[in-house]
């Protein structure tokens, strides 16, 4: 199944949840990724607790915390 | 029934500006305050604490009502271990004033039998408007729920989210003989009641994308409450004048919807995100029982025996990745060193809370069909300079290094020791860590079976009764350049 991290596609397997997206992620982009703390939102700027569960074309930002 | 003007409240800092309309309350004015939750998950350090706000909104509005948007259940061993399986949850949601709960995928996870009980200790129903369930061992469910406060009388539509196979997200053998259909199409089927009823209301367990598509597709909603992707809408948003609510997860927070109704009307919608973490438990003997069910002795169960002890991350991994094989009937499985976390378990009776010690990081199992040049690309990957990361079952495998410590080449035997067959398919287990975290080949995209490792290898030393893994050894290394 494919989501979108930060505009970049990623492949991830069925029933996959925020937190594999962000491992995901990182694996492939790691220079990329908010050093220190950070959130993950929607596209709409809702935050995503890491084990909420992902659906196809699903779309994720991964943000610096206090920004 | 709708309203022109959406009043959104959306911070923290503005919910005293959003209390205030009550100490200046008319007469012909009716407020009612919608609390909601979702994705609890068997979280249950802020029962107290909810049910101090709750008691606090009482106080500064006409009427309160308490929902769930589904997923009670699953994710803390104190309550997924319980004697009687998720009963804390219901105990607690009970004594909170609980008044509907949509049923969420994870409502199965205990298995049909457990969730019938838990529906009927409930004192609130389970609602769900896209399952049918006459073939099946769960009782029929409502596809609504109306709740009459102060006259009005306000409709929550209950929908659960369903996967790429037409189930939700649970394993398949857990919603066996339940027929699920399109919650979107479903959600048609209620639409022309709206104007019965003085508020019309989703409680969804879909996902906040497909709530947007439900808001998109029926404006007859006044307010969609959701849950399942564990979103935290602190900014309320309204799609095509329905208002949107999800509240996070754990009970971090709770989402409040205000409806005011103006001599027998709905004028105003509002929302806000109220976070728990300041308010203080309610009542000693609330807060006692949490404590209770916190220190569930369910986590000392012995769920088997350890014949010897099993030891070092050779035998903790084997007894790890038999587990996932035969337990999902898998060709081959694999376990990740690093998600190995105690050192050994002691020759005796094995309790769940060691289980979860070995095994703390909620990592779900998923199942991949990978050709054996695949397998061999996972496990050379996993070994930098010929250090061994990842423990097999389904056979055993050698690392052959060069003189650098390469791997030059790896080698499989399956567990008749012969070589998988180079052009056949098999059906390969790995932890969602791995399958993220890991460059492998593979050109199937592989599918989570929604169970996690830690609970299946609970499942797997319950079955056996007895395990032994003194002396296992399955992943070898050797020097090419020492022939």
């Amino acid at each position: 199944m494919k989501v979108t991290v930060n505009h970049r596609a990623i492949e991830l397997f069925k029933g996959a949840r925020v937190k594999e997206a962000v491992q995901k992620f990182a694996l492939e982009h790691g220079n990329e990724m908010p050093r220190g703390p950070y959130v993950v939102t929607d596209g709409d700027g809702n935050i995503q607790k890491i084990t909420g569960r992902l659906s196809e074309d699903d779309v994720l930002f991964i943000k610096p915390k206090n920004t | 029934m709708k309203i022109t003007r959406i009043l959104l409240l959306a911070t923290l800092a503005m919910s005293l500006f959003a209390c205030s309309p009550e100490e200046t309350d008319q007469a012909e004015t009716t407020r009612i305050a919608i609390l909601h939750t979702n994705d609890m998950h068997a979280s249950l350090d802020h029962f107290g604490k909810l049910d101090a706000y709750k008691k606090e909104m009482e106080k500064k509005y006409d009427h309160v009502v308490l929902v769930s948007a589904g997923d009670i259940f699953s994710g803390n061993p104190v309550v997924d271990f319980y004697e009687d399986k998720g009963y804390p949850m219901v105990d607690l949601m009970n004594r909170v004033g609980y008044q509907a709960s949509t049923v969420g995928n994870h409502e199965f996870d205990y298995g049909q039998e457990v969730f019938k009980k838990r529906m009927e200790q409930a004192n609130f129903p389970f609602i769900c408007a896209n399952m049918d369930t006459r073939d099946a061992v769960v009782p029929r469910t409502e596809p609504y729920v109306v709740l009459e406060e102060g006259g009005y009388k306000l409709f929550f539509l209950g929908l659960v989210e369903l996967g790429n196979n037409g189930v939700p997200s649970t394993h398949p053998d857990k919603v066996r003989d339940i027929v699920f259909t399109d919650p979107l199409e479903s959600a048609g089927n209620y639409m022309d009641r709206h104007n019965s009823y003085d508020a019309f209301i989703g409680l969804t367990h879909l996902g906040y994308d497909t709530d947007k598509k439900l808001a998109s597709t029926y404006e007859q909603f006044d307010a969609i409450l959701g849950g399942h992707s564990h979103t935290l809408v602190d900014t309320p948003q309204v799609i095509n004048d329905v208002l949107l609510s999800q509240a996070g997860d754990d009970m971090e927070y709770v989402g409040k919807v205000t409806l005011t109704f103006q001599e027998g009307k709905l004028t105003d919608r509002s929302a806000e995100m109220v976070s728990l973490a300041n308010y203080q438990p309610s009542s000693p003997a609330l807060d006692s029982l949490v404590k209770q069910y916190r220190n569930n002795e369910a986590l000392n169960r012995v769920i088997g025996e350890a014949a010897s002890d099993i030891r070092g991350k050779d035998e903790l991994g084997s007894l790890f990745t038999d587990a996932q094989r035969k337990m999902h009937d898998l060709d081959f499985a694999f376990q990740n060193n690093g998600g190995i976390r105690i050192g050994e378990i002691p020759q005796g009776p094995i309790r769940v809370k060691t289980i979860y010690a070995l095994d703390p990081f909620g990592n779900e199992l998923i199942e991949y069909e990978m050709r054996p040049a695949e397998i061999k690309s996972l496990i050379r990957n996993a070994s930098h300079h010929g250090h061994v990361d990842l423990q097999i079952s389904g056979g055993q495998y050698s690392l052959h290094l060069n003189e650098a410590d390469e791997v030059e080449h790896v080698e499989i035997l399956d567990k008749n020791g012969n070589k998988p067959d180079p052009d056949s398919t098999y059906q390969v287990g790995l932890n969602s860590y791995i399958a993220s975290s890991y460059e492998f080949d593979h050109s199937d995209e592989g599918e989570s079976l929604y169970v996690t490792t830690a609970q299946n290898l609970i499942d797997y030393i319950e079955q056996e009764g007895t395990v032994d893994y003194a002396g296992v050894k399955r992943v070898f290394v050797e020097h090419t350049h020492d022939r």
